[in-house]
């Protein structure tokens, strides 16, 4: 009958991981959506869900997405859109949860390490954050998401500016010029580190 | 043949010798002497036939023959005439005997010598002539007759007769000179006569009537030396009756004659002048025997012994001392038979040089005479030995020992010299009784367990063996230390063979028992576990005590032998067989109690403890009154809980707290009672169990851990005011060590923040900083982080003060109390920031750059005062909005300290609440979101 108090030492990051979950991770849905052909066979479905979601009915549009899993759990994509939906909730661990799955089917899809590498940063897994931006780049050099997505990670949370100049600019190439956000972003950059414009 | 009737000598047959009771010599007369007769042949002629040959010779002689035929037919008439008178006057004929008759033969036999003086058959004329006047009574005439026939026919057939017949008449007449130059004359001529020995018989009387004793002897020893061969071994049986008579009668005058010449040693005398003889101790004997009809006793013994001592290795001379002691004992003398025997004894061993010297029928005689005398001896000095002892005292008296001492050396004596006699059995029996009256128990057992076990096939045998055990138990008493064992493992092995060698005497079963308990006290255990089961298992039973005794004997040694079932088993025999009253009751429970415990032991020991649990508590229903039930019971809630049966320990525990409340295991009891009930889902009960065992008595240790415990327990159950007491308890009592004692002051701001009560939570906040802040060496990461958690919690409450006071008239005062505020909430933020604590220090900082930014907030919203113009107004908006700036740069600057602690890894909710807070003051800056695909994008 030794004194044990297993939950004295769990107490922190018990508050920690509350802490967490309380925040929302905004996704900016200000860019415009790429223009691609629908190849998927599930894109009426998803287009179902993300009707539902927009109607802010999460739950369903969760289930339904859940249901399109369990009916077609060897398409990645599938998994990539729900693992959208929980980051947008702010749920970055189930995010990566089904990540995971769904690298487990493509091992080297750019869009779900992009994917992983903002779960991990809503974690505060900033050096695990990175690695997954890295591979997605090693895959796809010319991801622009990933570029800005690892310049943000370098510029706000691993306090690398100068990396992060180097991928925001990445990324403001192949966007062409075109994002006055990011322009902005380097600018200041430039100014902070004393770059040149 | 000799035509004449048998002659009157034969009527004096030879029989005086046989007439022993007459002691006088002079009593004695020829006619006691019966002997052979003189064989003269009768005339096988009828009465009737005779009468007529009478006539018919008579008429012969009216005939006047010549004088040859007349002398013989005057012969042939007077003997026919003698021979009728003989018969008529034997009676043999009706008609009486005619003197006349007679006298007309006499006068036949008178007239025919003197007509006829040279007749050839003269000598039986004047042999018959005395025969007529011997019938007629005329004993001159006949002494005449005879003499004439002596002188005149020497060479006669009838000399020897006539002349033996002469010496009977002197000797009748007691002319004892005459008779014995008559019987000499016969001794001097053919001494193969038939009238020799006699005549030398009756020669020696008539020297010993003249008191020629020493000549008379001569003659008697002659007859002796005659008869008694000198070469061989003497066997008197081999006589004729006759020969036999007259050598008794001999040597009973031989012994009459030694009598009047002085005794036993004459006859010494006597042959070591003449020459020792091979028959000379029936002269002894004789003498002896004589002595003894005269009732001298003495006498007769000296002369038996005389020719014993003189003759000691004479095949004889036992036989003459048996004569002595028959004669002491006959006539009641028994000290000197006594003496006599063992004399005997002592001269005539067995295989001693006399009994060697002994014929084998010889020696068998020896051998049964030892016997007779060794037992008698013993039995005679037995019976002394009783009638000597002491009747009040069991003391053995002097006389008493010496006779039994004495006893004793016959026994052995006869036991030695007889060991494969049939009654050597009972002669050991009555040895060691004789032993055990005298105390001599060690040699009492031998003489006992020999007659039982060497000396079979008497009826005493299983009394002298279970004697032997008497003795032993007797001879036990008089024993101590080494010897006492000893004798004790003797004693048990002759129980053991006493029971093997009579396995149907009723005293069995006792002395099986009894050496059980014995083989028990010796330790020896198998072999007393065996003797005991036996008797426990006889057929048909032993009495109930002595199986009851058995079967407590079989249970001790099997417990011993830590053969604890078997003894359980037996133990429950013996209790079978208690009375419920009996006052081994309690003990033979205790022990089948014990027995069963010791199985339970086993076990355990076996890492079995479900089985010892089973086994302590058969106990309490087997032995409900056994003294080790208290300790059973507490094994097996032990062994319940080891076995992982919380619920049955759970009972066991109760019951025993209820019937042993004083039990000084009681704080162990009830902490296994508090494990049990936590382990049963019974935390309340737990609780209050544990309460209990942190007041009574017990380590520190203890008492701490069970406080602990109890005050945990009441919290998990829901208990809060309990857990509170606890607690508090706790950190009275327990002020050290530090850790603990801060764990249940941290314990105590939770619970009261439960209940609300937040004044007293916060008391304890403060007493957790203050612990820590005097721990000294005691501090540790975890009391600065409770202290630190405590700290900024007490800085909320600064916190909301500030908060609460807002920036309205009057402003100057309001604005200078919120100011005070906020220097106290930022001073408690500081605090609880010092110490290091990194989830703390993220919160403090972030804390005092949302004072600072919610201050610029503040005075920017305050009341503006009343009464401005526009230009006023403005004016006082941009004095406010530079009073306001550098606290918004302040609050920045902490939001940005706090994020730079992100590249460190510091990730908290309060580094992500100061990032939160940048993005809304430095959007360009903060504001900065990740990018993924969009719903349809995320298809590619």
């Amino acid at each position: 009958m030794r004194y044990v108090n297993p939950r004295m030492g769990g107490i922190g990051l018990a508050l920690l991981m509350n802490a967490c979950s309380n925040m929302t991770a905004q996704t900016d849905q200000s860019a415009e959506p790429t223009k691609s052909v629908v190849s998927s066979p599930l894109a009426g479905e998803i287009a179902a869900a993300e009707r539902l979601y927009q109607a802010n009915k999460v739950e369903r549009a969760r289930a339904e997405l859940q249901a399109l899993i369990d009916a077609n759990p060897k398409r990645a994509e599938a998994y990539r859109v729900l693992a959208g939906l929980e980051l947008e909730e702010a749920h970055p661990e189930t995010a990566q949860n089904v990540l995971e799955k769904a690298l487990a089917l493509e091992p080297n899809n750019p869009q779900t390490l992009n994917q992983l590498g903002v779960a991990q940063r809503m974690q505060g897994r900033f050096n695990e954050a990175e690695q997954a931006y890295t591979q997605a780049l090693s895959i796809d050099p010319d991801y622009a998401q990933a570029h800005r997505n690892l310049g943000i990670l370098y510029d706000l949370y691993l306090g690398k500016p100068g990396d992060a100049l180097n991928h925001y600019q990445r990324s403001q190439a192949l966007n062409g010029a075109s994002d006055a956000q990011i322009e902005g972003w380097i600018a200041d950059l430039k100014r902070r580190t004393g770059t040149r414009p | 043949m000799k035509p004449w009737l048998y002659f009157t000598l034969a009527s004096l047959a030879l029989n005086g010798c046989s007439s022993v009771q007459k002691s006088d010599p002079d009593e004695i007369t020829l006619a006691d002497i019966q002997g052979e007769p003189v064989s003269i042949e009768k005339t096988r002629i009828a009465p009737s036939e005779r009468n007529e040959v009478i006539e018919n010779y008579r008429a012969l002689l009216q005939l006047n023959p010549d004088q040859r035929l007349q002398s013989e037919a005057t012969r042939r008439l007077a003997d026919l005439q003698l021979e009728r008178t003989e018969s008529r006057l034997m009676g043999a004929e009706e008609t009486p005997p005619s003197e006349d008759e007679l006298l007309k033969s006499i006068a036949l036999y008178e007239g025919l010598l003197k007509k006829d003086p040279d007749y050839q058959a003269s000598d039986l004329v004047l042999y018959q002539l005395a025969r007529a006047y011997e019938l007629q009574g005329d004993i001159p005439a006949m002494m005449n007759a005879l003499d004439t026939l002596v002188t005149r026919y020497p060479q006669s057939n009838f000399w020897q007769e006539a002349r033996f017949r002469q010496g009977e008449r002197y000797f009748v007449l007691q002319q004892f000179n005459q008779a014995e130059t008559a019987y000499g004359g016969i001794l001097e001529r053919d001494d193969k006569s038939p009238y020799y020995d006699r005549a030398l018989f009756k020669h020696g009387w008539s020297r010993f009537k003249q008191r020629k004793t020493e000549q008379g002897l001569d003659s008697f020893t002659r007859l002796l030396d005659r008869n008694l061969d000198d070469s061989a071994p003497l066997d008197l049986d081999k006589l004729s009756p006759g020969d036999k008579e007259l050598l008794n009668e001999t040597l009973r005058v031989i012994s009459l004659t030694f009598s009047e010449l002085g005794g036993a040693n004459r006859i010494s005398d006597y042959f070591t002048q003449h020459g020792h003889r091979n028959y000379e101790y029936l002269i002894y004997q004789g003498l002896g025997d004589l002595y003894l009809k005269q009732e001298r006793i003495q006498d007769a013994a000296e002369a038996y012994m005389a020719f014993v001592n003189l003759n000691p290795g004479h095949p004889q001379a036992p036989r003459l001392s048996v004569r002595v002691v028959d004669m002491y004992t006959q006539n009641d003398f028994p000290a000197l038979a006594i003496d006599s025997k063992k004399a005997f004894t002592e001269h005539y061993a067995l295989n001693g040089e006399v009994y060697r010297g002994l014929s084998p029928e010889d020696q068998a005689w020896l051998s049964e005479q030892l016997r007779t005398y060794l037992k008698e001896l013993a039995e005679y000095h037995h019976a002394l030995a009783q009638r000597s002892r002491n009747s009040k005292s069991r003391e053995i008296t002097p006389e008493q020992a010496k006779h039994g001492t004495e006893a004793a050396h016959w026994y052995r004596r006869y036991l030695d010299s007889f060991p494969s006699d049939p009654k050597a059995g009972e002669i050991s029996f009555l040895l060691g009784e004789l032993l055990f009256e005298l105390k001599q128990y060690p040699q009492a057992v031998t003489a006992y367990e020999d007659s039982a076990y060497k000396l079979p096939g008497h009826d005493k045998q299983a009394e002298a063996g279970y004697a032997a055990l008497l003795a032993y138990t007797q001879g036990g008493r008089e024993l101590a230390d080494e010897a006492a064992q000893a004798w004790q493992r003797q004693e048990v092995e002759s129980a053991l063979k006493f029971c093997d060698v009579f396995p149907n005497d009723p005293r069995r079963a006792q002395v099986l028992t009894e050496a059980a308990n014995k083989l028990l006290d010796m330790k020896d255990l198998g072999r007393a576990r065996g003797a005991a089961l036996q008797v426990a298992n006889l057929k048909p039973p032993a009495k109930a005590e002595l199986r009851k005794t058995a079967w407590i004997v079989a249970a001790h040694a099997a417990f011993d032998q830590q053969d604890y079932r078997a003894a359980e088993t037996a133990y429950q025999q013996a209790l079978a067989l208690t009375d419920a009253k009996d006052k081994q009751r309690k003990p033979l429970e205790d022990r089948l109690a014990a027995s069963i415990y010791q199985q339970g032991v086993a076990l355990r020991d076996q890492g079995d403890p479900a089985g010892a649990a089973s086994q302590f508590l058969r106990i309490a229903a087997l032995a409900p009154s056994a003294s080790i039930l208290q300790t059973a019971q507490y094994d097996a809630a032990a062994s319940l809980i080891a076995a992982g049966d919380w619920a049955g320990s759970v009972e066991i525990l109760e019951s025993y707290k209820k019937r042993y409340p004083d039990s000084d295991l009681m704080p162990d009891v009830d902490n296994k009672l508090a494990a049990a009930y936590m382990e049963t889902q019974q935390p309340q009960k737990a609780a209050r169990q544990l309460s209990l065992v942190a007041a009574q008595a017990g380590t520190p240790e203890l008492k701490r851990e069970a406080s602990w415990r109890s005050a945990e327990l009441f919290e998990q159950t829901g208990q809060t005011r309990q857990a509170i007491d606890g607690y508090k308890a706790f950190v009275k009592q327990f002020p050290q060590p530090l850790d603990q004692a801060l764990e249940a002051r941290q314990k105590l701001v939770t619970l009261y923040d439960k209940t609300g009560e937040t004044g007293k939570r916060d008391w304890w906040r403060e007493e957790i900083i203050k612990a820590d802040a005097k721990a000294g060496k005691q501090r540790s990461d975890r009391s600065r982080y409770l202290a630190a958690t405590a700290s900024i919690n007490l800085a909320e409450a600064d916190r909301q003060a500030y908060r609460g006071t807002k920036l309205k008239a009057p402003l100057e005062k309001n604005l200078k109390l919120k100011k005070q505020r906020m220097q106290e909430a930022i001073k408690a933020y500081s605090r609880a920031a010092e110490y290091g604590v990194a989830e703390v220090t993220t919160e403090a900082t972030h804390r005092i750059g949302e004072i600072y930014q919610q201050f610029a907030a503040a005075l920017m919203k305050s009341e503006r005062p009343k009464g401005l113009s526009a230009d006023e107004l403005e004016q006082y908006d941009i004095l406010l909005e530079e009073q306001a700036y550098p606290f918004e740069e302040k609050a920045i600057g902490l939001y940005e300290s706090n994020v730079e602690r992100a590249p460190q890894g510091i990730y908290d909710a309060w580094v992500q609440a100061s990032f939160k807070q940048l993005a809304k003051l430095m959007p360009a800056r903060y504001a900065k979101q990740e990018q993924w695909e969009g719903w349809v994008d995320a298809l590619r």
